[in-house]
């Protein structure tokens, strides 16, 4: 069932400077994770992604939420029924090449 | 007439919280709206431990929050809280996906961390 999910989320994992993803469900439990991410972080990415959309209650449209720690980002989005988290890691070569 | 302190260009609105989340300024779209500012509470003591072997606790120095019209930027500096609300998004407001606003949105980040840092320098 999770087929689809899964090469999607190896796609993206796939990608440059890109550590981990992974996608959980409405109640904050892990889909799918690949890459080097604590599975566990579904629930708390759910839970800033709840809290997020209290921001702007009237918005069709949700919000890409992004938090940054030096060189180290975490990429949270929700559409309602899932939620997808990014962990991102810039490199060297991706911070000079902007 | 128009006092309205200016952060960043193209700024909707902005708010200046104390660490304990009291608000100290206010303007804009934002002025006097304890309701963002306790929403923004909320998630920065949610972002504290989302996961202490990629982000250290606490370690979270910025945070944006992209809408297709506009975006939030929120820094800590000097135990204050800047939160501005910037008119235009980050990514070109074409994201499908997570993915996508992530990968494509790079060089734009470096930008506003470079303006911000600007500001509260």
């Amino acid at each position: 069932m999770e087929t689809q999910l899964e090469k999607v989320l190896m796609d993206t994992a796939a990608r440059p400077d890109t550590v981990g993803a992974l996608v959980a469900n409405r109640q904050g439990l892990c889909l799918v994770a690949k890459g080097d991410i604590d599975p566990n972080v579904s629930g708390i990415g759910m839970a800033i992604a709840q809290q997020v959309a209290k921001l702007e209650p009237n918005s069709t449209v949700p919000a890409t939420i992004c938090l940054y720690s030096g060189n180290k980002r975490c990429v949270i989005k929700n559409d309602g029924r899932i939620t997808a988290v990014i962990f991102k890691q810039l490199t060297a070569n991706s911070a000079t090449g902007n | 007439m128009d006092k309205e302190k200016s952060i960043v260009p193209n700024q909707i609105g902005y708010l200046v919280l104390k660490d304990d989340g009291a608000v100290l300024e206010s303007g804009g779209e934002l002025k006097n709206d304890e309701h963002s500012a306790n929403v923004i509470m909320g998630l920065l003591n949610l972002t504290e431990s989302i996961d202490e072997s990629f982000m250290p606790n606490s370690s979270c120095e910025r945070i944006t929050i992209d809408y297709e019209e506009y975006y939030y930027s929120i820094c800590m500096s000097n135990r204050r809280i800047y939160i501005v609300k910037i008119s235009g998004s980050q990514n070109g407001g074409n994201t499908t996906t997570a993915t996508a606003s992530s990968s494509s949105s790079n060089s734009v980040y470096n930008d506003a961390s470079d303006s911000a840092g600007a500001v509260l320098a």
